[in-house]
């Protein structure tokens, strides 16, 4: 008579059970979190080694994933038209939170979120409200109109000038603000605005020395990493200049760029967004449950929108007077005693 | 650019600096054209010397970064004449895909190579004296109003002027360019004459390649020191449309070029003079939208050089493969 192994010793069963248990084992061993371990997918439209935008945005979605010990997945280059597809798929593999990077995610974002996903939508840059979307308003208004009055007194010829990437709200809101705050200090001060591209350097570059030749000598750029061209422009202009001359200065926008290679003897001031303190934010409010619809503001009263100046050209550029000028109107558009549309 | 320089020097600068990558890639994509092969992937292959100039300068040599650019962009024009000379298949779709894969593996590499920076705590902008800088010419830049706009130029401008010169010479007076142009008119008669069309024709797709590869490395290392995914911005496509409106032809091509250039440099000046300047006339441009400056250099180029001449036709035997299909094959 053949031996027969017990009921429980049976190979295959052995087997079977392993595939059964093993990963419950090995899901306990790596601790809970592995099981309720959060999920966040961040949709860029642009390339996240853009220096700007969109490389901003994939840091701050990494130091919130960090700090949330959350997993994080980015997704460069989206069209819109592509989104919609992209953004269920995130639903579909169970994320809990999905960030649109720009004010073009907001329509795809609104379709996946009407088919009635458990997955929770925000969508950057943005100012419109639609259901079920956190809509982030990244206002620079005010951060602008502070750069502008900076500019103005920076200004030896009275003219300045901004260049955006593209006429889009957000970056028009720039220029008001720039507008608006230099005219505070300097009321016939004039301001030129230009529009070139978010990934042409040399198309950046050749308008900021149209700039120049113009005796703009003060430039406030958002174009992102257009934005390595308007700096060269800068700074081979400054070469130029001779001793004792007055230099040409430029503005940083988006994240800091007062210490960029190029040219950051001449960068006073950048305005800033804090991008990793709005998505903390959302991504908290998702994972305890907090998560409503609606525009959220993100200015220059919660912290996130703010001018950072540069430090290694106090004295020698921004004088102790234009710090307390600048920290003075903060005051009061924080106070709302200031307000930028009344320029 | 120093502040307050003379308007025409300014202009004639802005237009020599703009027209220099596309009088060079225009004069590789014209004499593979010539020869019988049409690349559109010429945008990818200036893509691809942008980022292989920029990241092999970041060594601190901007030599080597430019020959790395025209390597880079002649691997690239390789695989294209491995598929569409050698494998027979079509140069249109070929460069299409070239186009595809250059956007893709360029924004690829520009990740890998500012992630392994960051790693070992690296600058990922170019280190101090990699890039180029203007290169002015003793005594002549200092010739008034056009003296700067020619002679306090980048390296690679006085190479394209020497280069658009021979290779005007060896087309018009040379056997080479008589075979050149035969590879594209009649290859029949090259086959016939023991000339190897297919060897030739890899010849003038590895030509046009280098000079796209120089092309994207003086975008990256010479005029704007950077690199951004996509930053030629359909330049490639200019030129190929340049080639084409300017009918095959070194004048027609570099009067484009810098027609477009010129056009170019006065629209950003009125943009900027409309905001600016003490002027009646110049403010009331203010209410035309700026979309409509930019239009200018492409509307101008194309009226021009479809104007100019348009009943010169182009090779024969433009975008068709060699050997020809055969009704058995």
């Amino acid at each position: 008579m053949p031996f027969k192994l017990p009921l429980l010793f049976n190979p295959r069963r052995i087997a079977v059970l392993l595939w059964v248990i093993l990963p419950v084992i090995l899901a306990t061993v790596h601790g809970k979190p592995c099981l309720a371990k959060m999920k966040i997918a961040l949709i860029c439209s642009g390339s996240v080694t853009d220096g700007g935008w969109n490389q901003e945005g994939r840091d701050a979605i990494e130091r919130v994933g960090k700090k949330l010990h959350a997993r994080v997945s980015v997704v460069e280059r989206v069209s819109p038209v592509w989104a919609v597809n992209v953004m269920r798929d995130f639903a579909m593999r169970g994320y809990q939170l999905v960030i649109g990077h720009g004010y073009e995610f907001l329509v795809p974002a609104t379709q996946v979120a009407a088919q009635g996903v458990k997955t929770r939508f925000a969508v950057s840059g943005a100012d419109i409200a639609k259901p079920h979307i956190a809509t982030l308003n990244f206002d620079l208004t005010e951060p602008s109109y502070q750069l502008g009055m900076l500019a103005a007194m920076l200004s030896k010829t009275g003219k300045i000038g901004f260049i955006g990437g593209e006429k889009i709200p957000s970056v028009t809101a720039c220029f008001r603000g720039f507008r608006a705050g230099a005219r505070s200090v300097n009321p016939h001060i004039r301001v030129a605005q230009a529009y070139t591209s978010w990934d042409q350097p040399a198309l950046s570059k050749s308008q900021a020395e149209a700039f120049i030749q113009q005796h703009i000598d003060v430039i406030y750029q958002n174009v992102d990493a257009a934005g390595k061209g308007v700096f060269e422009a800068v700074a081979q202009a400054d070469r130029r200049v001779k001793k004792g001359g007055d230099p040409i200065y430029v503005f940083g926008c988006n994240r800091n760029q007062n210490n960029n290679s190029t040219c950051s003897k001449f960068t006073p001031a950048s305005a800033v967004i804090r991008l990793d303190r709005a998505f903390m934010q959302v991504a908290l409010a998702v994972k305890t449950g907090k998560f409503t619809a609606g525009i959220k503001p993100e200015n220059l009263h919660n912290g996130v929108c703010l001018v950072v100046l540069n430090p290694r050209l106090f004295g020698s550029v921004i004088t102790p007077r234009m710090r307390s000028a600048l920290a003075a109107a903060g005051r009061r558009l924080k106070a709302g005693t200031l307000s930028v549309a009344g320029h | 650019m120093a502040a307050g320089e003379n308007i025409v020097t300014f202009l004639a600068q802005q237009m020599i600096a703009a027209a220099v990558p596309l009088v060079m890639a225009g004069i590789g994509e014209l004499v593979a054209e010539l020869a019988g092969v049409i690349n559109i992937g010429i945008e990818g292959l200036m893509l691809t010397g942008c980022i292989a100039a920029y990241t092999a300068a970041s060594c601190g040599y901007g030599s080597i970064g430019l020959c790395a650019g025209i390597l880079g962009a002649m691997a690239l024009a390789a695989m294209f004449a491995t598929v569409a000379v050698s494998g027979r298949a079509d140069q249109i779709v070929c460069g299409a895909a070239i186009n595809i894969l250059a956007v893709g593996a360029s924004g690829t590499a520009w990740a890998v190579f500012q992630n392994w920076r960051q790693k070992h705590d690296m600058s990922v902008s170019l280190p101090h004296g990699a890039g180029f800088h203007k290169w002015p010419l003793p005594f002549l830049s200092r010739t008034p109003f056009f003296g700067p706009a020619l002679f306090d130029q980048y390296t690679l401008c006085y190479v394209t002027i020497l280069l658009g010169i021979l290779v005007w010479w060896l087309l018009r007076y040379a056997r080479l360019g008589l075979i050149i142009r035969s590879l594209g008119d009649f290859p029949e008669a090259c086959q016939a004459a023991g000339i190897r069309v297919r060897a030739w024709r890899w010849g003038a797709v590895l030509f046009a390649g280098g000079c796209a590869g120089a092309a994207g490395a003086y975008l990256s290392i010479m005029r704007t020191h950077s690199f951004a995914a996509d930053m030629t911005g359909g330049q490639g496509f200019v030129v190929l449309a340049l080639v084409i409106f300017g009918r095959w032809n070194l004048f027609g091509l570099t009067a484009g070029c810098l027609l477009f250039g010129f056009i170019n440099a006065l629209q950003q000046v009125l943009q900027t003079a409309r905001y600016t300047a003490h002027n009646r006339l110049l403010e009331s441009l203010q209410h035309i939208p700026f979309q409509w400056f930019q239009m200018l250099p492409y509307a101008a180029a194309l009226l021009a050089l479809a104007v100019m001449a348009k009943n010169r036709p182009g090779p024969r035997a433009l975008g068709r493969a060699w050997p020809p299909e055969t009704p058995g094959e």
